[in-house]
């Protein structure tokens, strides 16, 4: 016990109601498993947490297992599970003597079960519970992010109203109807799909309310992407048009497929993860005049399929106000090769507004090549205004001499602020190099740079070694 | 400069800029106006007071949150109990200095003070279990037996599954 844990009387007495309330804000639980300990310390602790609305206004249901540390020791706790009705009963109940504490505060709504593993019995119990909170009260929701495994498209009718809505998650399973009623949301702009299999563009079309501009499509764990024809429809449909954020995981598909020319005018943000015809596809098909953040991720290379041309085609089409750049498994060689040095070279020449780039990478990659592009050199200036430089399992070990990070931070860092800018070039700001393999000459290097003190001066310089 | 007189009578000066970081000091110095009537803090002991003046000290020039920052339900959901190098090493008192320290920023109105406080004892709540947190704060367990019961009910429901 440290010194400011010792014992004395009990003066928590004395403090006033808000203060306990404003302590309790920092420490509270979401967890129906687990609910906050200070409920049950003393009955003036107890009253005032559930008098106090903003300890209930966020509540996960997990009902999987999950790791809760125990005295340093990582121990698991299993998961509650509905044996009979009135197991159900006192799960609804407490479900909602929780929503009841929040009083006329909105709530963050987190359901984890795998439905898969349990009883159709159990499957039922939950189903039912669940359909009851959440159509009781549907008045109450700002955030529903619902279980990936249940199909929660099907309780959409039962909903006219969630005026509170902001971002809604669920699982559209299957679904092949235009019947839905989509629920009147007013406030709803965040909306994430897992698609276990291709939806038709109906349902999307319903599922997709106008008020949407942060969209995103994932494919169920495992399962290989969706259809062709499924993007072909999607990227047809009017709600995209007033998109700021799209993000597409998982999908792909491995035929060479040419998708119909579509400008989405205000995206400002596209992560795409996938196979790389899916991706050569997208990148092919779409032409992005606002785009400020590009992510891009290979899910499995197609041999002989490289995503590089497409790109700089997209940058030709678009001429975007790219600022933040970041690439996963992008850039590896051989048979992994998804986008070629030579064409990431080309890409960056006529992209000079980027100043944060993101490599993760899975130590297939020609490092020393790739730091040598991204050197800066005043002959043939690239990346001006890089400002923030992260990487993950780049690696210069092959070399021991080899000093290609230390010759990129020396092109784009200088000692003191009060010399002249050496080059036309942004100072960098960040350095982060996180499970990589740096050559013993980089390891000195930057462990010189951290040594003289410049972290948290004008260079912010993070590293560690791979673990073995 | 500004006088202040704690509860067991002592007198501090202080800067006016150190003075105001808290409200009900700057309030109080607006109200009365140009004036050197030393300013009375009767729920604030000496003690007390050098703790928070070196903290006002140490944090003088910096800007002042606004009235209503951090009691919108966003600020809550996104709270975490992060403390500073120099906070953290300030706020390593004992358990009554820690707690008059959080009254006194709660009397004087100085926001960001309180929040240090009330985060090193919710970060001193955190996992410990309820009999735990008795003991450290000697609280005594004087739940009704309705209040049992339902807490059972809770416990039933998230143990022995």
């Amino acid at each position: 016990m440290n010194k400011s844990e010792a014992n004395s009387s009990d003066i928590s007495g004395s403090f006033p109601p808000e203060i306990l309330a404003h302590i309790f804000s920092y420490c509270y639980s979401k967890s129906i498993i687990s609910p906050s300990n200070f409920t049950r310390v003393c009955s003036r602790w107890r009253s005032i947490a559930h008098s106090s609305p903003e300890l209930w206004t966020n509540l996960v249901v997990e009902l999987r297992p999950v790791f809760k540390s125990d005295a340093g020791d990582r121990v698991v706790e299993c998961p509650p599970t509905l044996k009979s009705e009135a197991d159900a009963s006192l799960l609804e109940t407490l479900i909602k003597d929780w929503i009841l504490r929040s009083s006329d505060l909105s709530i963050d709504l987190t359901v984890n079960h795998p439905f898969h593993f349990r009883h159709p019995i159990q499957r039922e119990l939950y189903t039912k519970i669940y359909k009851n909170i959440i159509v009781n009260f549907s008045y109450k929701w700002r955030n529903l992010l619902l279980p990936k495994t249940w199909e929660g498209h099907d309780f959409l009718n039962d909903l006219t109203d969630l005026p509170m809505l902001e971002e809604l998650g669920f699982d559209v399973g299957d679904c092949s109807s235009s019947q839905i009623l989509f629920p009147n949301a007013p406030r709803l702009y965040k909306l994430a799909l897992t698609l276990p299999k291709s939806p038709s563009s109906a349902c999307l079309d319903k599922l997709i309310p106008e008020t949407i501009v942060d969209l995103s499509l994932s494919s169920a764990p495992k399962v290989m992407g969706t259809y062709h024809k499924f993007m072909l429809e999607f990227l047809q449909l009017g709600q995209l048009q007033h998109l700021t954020d799209l993000k597409l995981d998982r999908l792909g598909w491995d035929e060479a497929r040419v998708l119909r020319l579509i400008s989405l005018p205000t995206l400002l943000k596209l992560s795409i993860r996938g196979l790389i015809s899916g991706l050569e596809n997208l990148l092919n098909a779409l032409t992005l005049p606002s785009l400020q953040s590009l992510s891009l991720g290979a899910l499995r290379v197609i041999e002989g399929r490289t995503v590089g041309p497409a790109l700089i085609g997209l940058q030709k089409r678009s001429h975007f106000p790219l600022s933040v750049l970041r690439l996963t498994f992008m850039l590896e060689e051989g048979e992994m090769n998804a986008i070629g040095l030579d064409d990431f070279l080309r890409f960056l020449s006529a992209t000079d507004t980027i100043n944060e780039l993101h490599i993760i990478a899975n130590g297939h990659t020609d490092t020393p090549r790739l730091m040598e592009i991204l050197s800066y050199h005043p002959e043939k200036p690239i990346l001006p205004h890089l400002k923030i430089f992260s990487a993950v399992s780049l690696s210069d070990a092959k070399d021991a001499n080899c000093s290609c990070f230390v010759d990129f931070l020396s092109s784009r860092w200088w000692a003191s602020d009060s010399e002249q800018k050496p080059f036309e070039v942004s100072k960098l700001e960040k350095f982060h190099l996180q499970d990589c393999d740096p050559s013993p000459k980089t390891q000195e290097y930057l462990e010189m740079c951290v040594e003289e003190g410049l972290n948290g001066t004008s260079l912010k310089i993070g590293w560690n070694h791979r673990i073995q | 400069m500004v006088t202040l007189v704690t509860s067991d009578n002592e007198k501090f000066t202080a800067d006016k800029e150190v003075a105001e970081r808290s409200v009900l000091i700057k309030n109080m110095l607006e109200d009365v106006g140009e004036s050197d009537q030393p300013i009375p803090l009767p729920n604030v002991s000496s003690s007390v007071l050098k703790k928070v003046l070196e903290y006002c000290e140490h944090h003088r020039g910096e800007p002042l949150p606004a009235a209503d920052a951090d009691t919108t339900q966003d600020d809550t959901r996104k709270r975490t109990t992060d403390i500073s190098e120099w906070d953290q090493k300030f706020i390593t008192v004992d358990q009554e200095m820690l707690f008059e320290i959080i009254l006194a920023a709660n009397y004087l109105d100085i926001k960001s003070l309180l929040d240090v406080g009330c985060k090193t004892v919710a970060n001193m709540i955190k996992g410990k279990t309820p009999e735990e947190i008795r003991k450290l704060f000697n609280i005594v367990n004087d739940f009704t037996p309705e209040e049992e019961a339902q807490i059972k009910k809770e416990n039933e429901w998230a143990e022995d599954r």
